[in-house]
């Protein structure tokens, strides 16, 4: 099995993907801390007042941003891991050499979660570096220490890790590359929330936390959450590694099972 | 004529199916939906020969190819390498080597970085993949990403990929398509390595009856997912292959021939030979010291052989009563 995992560690290195997806989940990190620190205490257009960073739960939402956003990466990272094996075919030579298709995909998960932490690591440590500058630079408290923050930022990095595994369970199920990239962001951003809303309205906030944004996002234990009732943080993490064992599980019985044409 | 049709094999896949190294399909039958892609094939390949696996396109072949290698799961019957089936190998790359189609990598990899992915997974020494790609030819190629290659260079690192666990069977689709002239010479030369010196199963298919000439031992023929015909080579080609030759000599030339043991008959101041080896004429003749001043393979012959067993209306011959 370590022979496996050290394959499919050698399969992301050896092609420029990962650094693709980790200089662009670099950016969009840096930017939503930005945004975020900027804003925080203002009013919006719509004249609501964003919560001040003189707020420790403000704070850890600068800090969550990892999860918020940057978890688009290691997601992408699980399901290229599995989908461009079927889209450039390279799936023959995997199943010739691992005719055990299960622990082919016991190997990609572990993998997942190896590079998903490593992506995890360097995207939080940015996003604490540099939100630590910029919510100085506004004059307030960093919190680097104290108020969950430690524990923000940990629970972060291996939140990443649990995206990449879901990624790859998602991936397995759908085995098409541009539709399992498309249909796992559409579903985990614009689906989840309107899914929150939808069980929010017909009081079921107990099945809108079980969705996977929701998740990640009780994770943070962010400042404003809509008026959803989030899962405590390790919850948030448990439920996200079942979704991705689910996905894996049910891709594996589903599709992985089938022919290789 | 000696050749083995379907009705005549159940015995010997039965005598030689558990010999180590030995391909055996037996009643293997695939259907995809309503459509019969393989139907009740069996037959065998050998340790130490080259099996052509023959057919027009669309007869099955790859299909074959890939219940043998696990890929697909037949509707019917087996297919097993030394009496075991793919998925039960324990070490399936040292013992099985395949190249199924020339794009199966990923264009932003490097040929080296492609076989180590593969040393890694099937618990091989990375130098392997060197080694291989000296064999092959790539080793000017090794830090290249394969999206460049051309298809040709993918025929080649398929095959590199193939002998990376140095495999007592090997399992080719198609591996001359995409070849320069000088890389078929170059692999029919390593093929026959492989099987006559090596004692290495080899299975190698094709759509093209003249590939196969110069490689083969035995040949599979199929058409519409059944099988035609199987047996030696030389038993079909010593049926219908002719070499046209003319020399200033032609009763020496005769008599050289048939001391030979070959069928021979002059034939409008040329003498005809029953053979498809133009080359075996003029070895002979080079040996008796007579000149020629011409030396013709008539193959047509073997093609239209081809071509009425796996063509739409004369198929029946071969095929089961």
């Amino acid at each position: 099995m370590t022979a496996l995992v050290r394959s499919e560690l050698r399969k992301i290195r050896t092609t420029r993907t990962w650094m693709g997806l980790t200089l662009g989940g670099l950016a969009l990190v840096a930017f939503y801390v930005t945004v975020i620190v900027f804003t925080a205490g203002t009013t919006d257009a719509g004249g609501n007042g964003l919560p001040s960073l003189s707020d420790p739960a403000a704070v850890r939402t600068v800090y969550g941003v990892p999860l918020e956003v940057g978890y688009l990466m290691p997601l992408m990272l699980g399901v290229l891991l599995i989908c461009s094996e079927f889209r450039h075919q390279t799936i023959t030579p995997t199943f010739l050499a691992t005719p055990r298709r299960g622990r082919v995909l016991a190997a990609k998960a572990a993998a997942a979660g190896i590079v998903g932490l490593a992506m995890g690591v360097l995207i939080t440590a940015v996003v604490a570096g540099l939100g630590a500058v910029l919510i100085a630079a506004r004059g307030y408290p960093v919190l680097l220490t104290s108020h969950s923050v430690p524990r923000t930022l940990a629970v972060a990095v291996l939140g990443l890790a649990v995206w990449a595994v879901f990624g790859l369970g998602f991936g397995a199920l759908l085995k098409n590359q541009v539709a399992a990239v498309v249909s796992a962001i559409v579903l985990v951003t614009v689906v989840g929330g309107l899914l929150t809303l939808l069980f929010n309205w017909v009081h079921l906030d107990g099945l809108a936390r079980l969705l996977p944004g929701n998740a990640s996002t009780a994770m943070i234990q962010p400042a404003n959450v809509g008026g959803t009732d989030l899962l405590p943080w390790w919850g948030g993490a448990l439920v996200l590694l079942a979704w991705g064992g689910v996905t894996a599980g049910l891709g594996a019985l589903l599709t992985l099972r089938r022919d290789v044409n | 004529m000696v050749l083995t049709t379907a009705s005549g094999l159940d015995e010997r896949v039965g005598t030689d199916g558990d010999r180590a190294g030995s391909i055996v399909v037996s009643h293997l039958t695939k259907d995809y939906g309503r459509i019969r892609a393989v139907d009740d094939l069996s037959f065998s390949a050998e340790p130490g020969t080259v099996t052509g696996f023959l057919g027009p396109n669309g007869a099955g072949k790859t299909t074959t190819l890939r219940c043998l290698l696990g890929l697909i799961r037949p509707t019917k019957g087996t297919a097993t390498i030394g009496g075991r089936r793919y998925a039960d190998l324990a070490r399936p790359l040292q013992t099985v080597g395949a190249a199924l189609e020339a794009s199966s990598f990923h264009p932003g990899r490097t040929a080296r970085n492609h076989l180590r992915v593969l040393c890694a997974a099937a618990g091989l020494p990375d130098g392997r993949a060197d080694e291989v790609l000296g064999l092959t030819g790539m080793q000017e190629s090794a830090d290249r990403r394969v999206g460049g290659f051309s298809t040709g260079m993918r025929q080649r690192l398929g095959l590199a990929t193939a002998l990376l666990g140095d495999p007592a069977v090997l399992v080719l689709d198609e591996p001359a398509t995409g070849l320069d002239p000088a890389g078929i010479t170059w692999l029919r030369q390593l093929l026959r390595y492989f099987a006559a010196d090596l004692g290495k199963t080899v299975l190698v298919s094709s759509h093209l009856l003249d590939e196969m000439e110069h490689i083969a031992d035995d040949i599979v023929i199929i058409a519409g997912g059944r099988l035609v015909r199987r047996g030696p080579l030389a038993e079909l080609v010593g049926r219908a292959g002719a070499v046209r030759a003319r020399s200033p000599e032609p009763d020496r030339l005769l008599a050289a021939l048939r001391q030979a043991g070959l069928a021979a008959d002059a034939v409008d101041g040329a003498v005809v030979a029953r053979t498809a080896d133009p080359a075996l004429v003029g070895h002979l003749a080079f040996v008796h010291h007579i000149e020629l001043s011409e030396l013709t393979g008539e193959r047509s012959d073997l093609e239209d052989v081809f071509l009425s067993l796996t063509g739409a209306d004369g198929g029946a011959e071969g095929q089961q009563p």
